[in-house]
């Protein structure tokens, strides 16, 4: 196997699913404990989610976050393996191989052989969602799942909203009340239905 | 090897997400945006009131359940789940609220009934012309939309369904424009947005999930519209007058808006007192509302405009030679408008 | 390499790996796939729920559903498939509690489970953000994309097919003509880029490190 240029290099091709075996351990060791490693695979994942949608970039603070929950983990009892019958699934709770080229070789032959003929297809869609717009925000949608529909990803709302200009004034119910009078005028507009009623039913709040 | 080169897109009528500056074109190759299918901007066969015939239709003909969400500009955001059942004759709806205080709404034709389930009290009124067929698209002779231009914005897909976008574009600074996000196959309206004078949307109503033409149960919905068991049940039902016979005309009209109803409510705290007129205008699309009620030095504190989403609030003192009013504009219009409205506005006698 | 049960399927994460590991005990594992799909969980949920912190209650309690149910998780479809249920199971129980409302039925949130959420139009708010999220939120986005904007061809060519297009390494290697060390790298270069630009915003999100 080619040389790690760098530790964090073990994170990136961990988040990818290439580490099997003992170096699917290490790095998982690496990751699992406080430091940069974890730092790593958490701003790796930031960034594969906002490439693919700007909504993704929002959220609690993701360290807070995660120490809120192992505080709960804390409380939870190990975990045991159900007991399967099949040999399939025995063989997937079983610790994983090490990852000697010659045990996988097959496996991987297989792989390249199915990945190649995806290439091929994948290569002109690609070719022709990318030509048009550089994002495809759906993961794997062109590889895996072609019978999927293609998504154009569009912008955040927020690159077009336009900011609250008047002064914020001080809202009282005599001005609920009067807007939702205003909202209750109804077939005043043909957009009433049913984009004006639907915002108003969202929107009205008790008056009296 | 093929050698991948990924190209920046045009721009689009909602924008990019991100684009590469530095990335070559592939030569001979066509530019756009996957957002937009079709050029944008070109010549629209349809005019305005036909994109909103055909959306009205939908509605009328099609049953849909779906979540939408509600969100302006300024940040604020709301959503509920809507149950939207027709048999032709009547349409029935149910709207839940998802987000703030509990709320079921429900509509048949031009009779909406709230429920409140924290204060036990459901709220009933008729909203005039709210039925079938909203009142602006009955006559269409009334308008004509000459103040909107439809312009194509191209093909996109939203909630799970092709939909063809539809620009409204005003043709003057009084009013916004709209896109509409149109189901290609029902001209149901997936996804509104309204659009100031900068081009920056104000508000934006939008399935986020919808599902057309599932088995609604129209008799079900009517049942649980009419069960208000354990509910106080509060009617609502304005005055409706005239403007004249109110004591109040509009000396300078604003174009394209035309007068559509007048209404006479309470006013809080004063039994004595004349009540507050509704006076309601539209153009077609945007509609205004002018409450005018006697002034109050305890009350009217506070003169100025203020936005929520799309909707524009005016206050203003009217006084001088027309007595002690106090105005209180209402209308998804820019706040010109609402102030060119109060401008014009003139007592009788 | 990654297990599967097909040797046709391309797996091109850790996650099964992920929930072996922790079925076999490792508890901090499972961190590793919390801190990868909070931010998607948060927004599902962000769909449904306005309240900020209801929503990560709720992103919180799914995440302890899902730990308590991994060993029933077999591995037949996608983790997420299934984590994507369990929140969605999850908000819908939150949200019934809170209304207590008698007219509102199991069938009121009949939420298409399977339809894939990236296919909702891509331009809308979540809905539990405050203005000040929201600008940390367009901030993290726009640098990673004037990071991406900026990276040599060659490494932004890679991490577009890996994270958008949703490639393997294989695949990458034989589209750029490649060794997949060489993807290896390159993925891992781009990444450090965007990495060393974004990384103090998102740590001063919090003020905390890991």
């Amino acid at each position: 196997m080619d040389k790690f240029s760098h530790p964090d290099e073990w994170i990136s091709a961990l988040a990818d699913g290439q580490l099997g075996g003992e170096a699917f351990a290490h790095a998982v060791a690496q990751a699992c404990a406080p430091g940069s490693a974890r730092a790593a695979w958490h701003t790796y994942h930031v960034i594969g989610d906002v490439l693919r949608s700007g909504e993704l970039a929002g959220g609690a603070p993701a360290v807070d976050f995660v120490g809120r929950f192992q505080q709960r983990l804390v409380g939870e009892p190990r975990l045991y393996p159900e007991v399967v019958a099949t040999a399939q699934a025995a063989a997937m709770v079983r610790p994983s191989e090490p990852n000697s080229p010659a045990a996988n070789a097959s496996l991987f032959r297989w792989k390249l052989v199915a990945g190649a003929a995806c290439v091929a297809a994948a290569a002109t869609v690609v070719l022709s969602v990318s030509g048009v717009m550089g994002v495809s925000p759906a993961r794997g949608v062109l590889v895996q799942a072609p019978g999927a529909p293609v998504v154009a990803a569009k912008p955040a709302l927020n690159a077009d909203v336009a900011a609250a200009q008047a002064p914020v004034m001080i809202r009282n119910p005599r001005l609920d009340e009067l807007l939702a009078a205003h909202r209750q005028s109804g077939g005043a507009s043909a957009l009433q239905m049913p984009a004006g009623f639907l915002r108003n039913a969202t929107h009205e709040a008790p008056a009296r | 090897m093929t050698r991948m080169i990924l190209r920046a897109a045009a721009a689009t009528v909602c924008g990019v997400l991100w684009m590469g500056s530095a990335l070559a074109q592939q030569a001979g190759s066509p530019v756009g945006g996957a957002a937009a299918s079709a050029v944008s901007g070109a010549v629209e066969t349809r005019s305005v009131s036909e994109w909103l015939v055909r959306m009205h239709e939908a509605s009328r003909r099609r049953t849909y359940v779906g979540t939408f969400v509600v969100s302006s500009g300024a940040g604020g955001l709301s959503s509920a789940r809507i149950w939207h059942a027709c048999d032709g004759t009547q349409q029935i709806e149910r709207v839940e609220a998802l987000t703030g205080a509990p709320r079921s709404t429900f509509r048949r034709n031009d009779l909406v009934v709230t429920f409140l389930p924290e204060s036990k009290v459901v709220h009933a009124e008729r909203r005039e012309s709210l039925g079938l067929f909203p009142g602006v698209l009955k006559a269409p002779e009334a308008f004509s939309f000459e103040f909107y231009a439809a312009q194509r914005g191209g093909s996109e897909r939203v909630a799970g369904f092709d939909t063809e976008i539809v620009k409204l574009v005003p043709q003057d600074k009084l009013r916004f424009g709209y896109r509409l996000w149109s189901e290609k196959k029902s001209g149901l309206m997936v996804k509104l947005q309204t659009i100031d004078l900068d081009g920056r949307v104000l508000e934006q109503v939008a399935f986020s999930e919808l599902q057309i033409d599932v088995p609604v149960k129209m008799d079900k919905l009517a049942q649980m519209m009419a069960n208000t068991d354990g509910y106080r049940v509060e009617r609502s039902e304005p005055v409706k007058t005239t403007a004249e016979a109110e004591g109040w005309l509009l000396r300078v009209p604003v174009a394209g808006f035309k007068p559509m109803g007048c209404f006479k409510r309470q006013t809080p705290g004063g039994g004595s007192g004349e009540g507050t007129v509704q006076w309601v205008f539209s153009d077609g699309l945007a509609s205004v509302s002018l409450f005018v009620e006697a002034y109050d030095r305890q009350r009217h504190l506070q003169e100025g405009v203020m936005a929520m989403g799309a909707t524009q609030t005016l206050l203003k003192r009217l006084g001088g030679k027309m007595g002690e009013w106090w105005l209180t504009a209402v209308g998804e219009v820019p706040a010109p408008t609402l102030e060119a409205f109060a401008q014009g506005l003139e007592r009788r006698k | 390499m990654s297990s599967s049960t097909s040797p046709f399927a391309t797996s091109t994460d850790s996650d099964q790996m992920l929930v072996e590991r922790t079925v076999a005990g490792d508890q901090r594992a499972f961190e590793l796939l919390v801190i990868k799909y909070q931010r998607r969980i948060e927004r599902l949920v962000g769909r449904m729920v306005r309240d900020v912190d209801l929503v990560e209650d709720i992103a919180q309690e799914t995440f302890i559903r899902a730990y308590r149910a991994l060993p029933q998780f077999r591995g037949e479809a996608q983790f997420y498939t299934w984590l994507y249920r369990i929140a969605v199971n999850t908000a819908k129980k939150a949200l019934m509690d809170l209304k207590r409302d008698p007219l509102v039925s199991e069938r009121a949130y009949n939420i298409d489970e399977d339809e894939d959420e990236t296919s909702r139009a891509e331009n809308e708010l979540t809905s539990a953000e405050t203005p000040e999220t929201l600008l940390a939120a367009k901030e993290i986005a726009a640098t990673v994309n004037g990071a991406m904007a900026a990276l040599p061809d060659e490494l932004r060519q890679a991490i577009t097919l890996r994270e958008i297009e949703g490639m393997s390494y294989e695949e990458i290697a034989q589209l750029m003509g490649c060794p997949i060390g060489t993807v290896r790298s390159r993925i891992f270069r781009a990444r450090e880029a965007i990495s060393v630009k974004v990384k103090p915003l998102l740590e001063s999100q919090s003020g905390k490190r890991w």
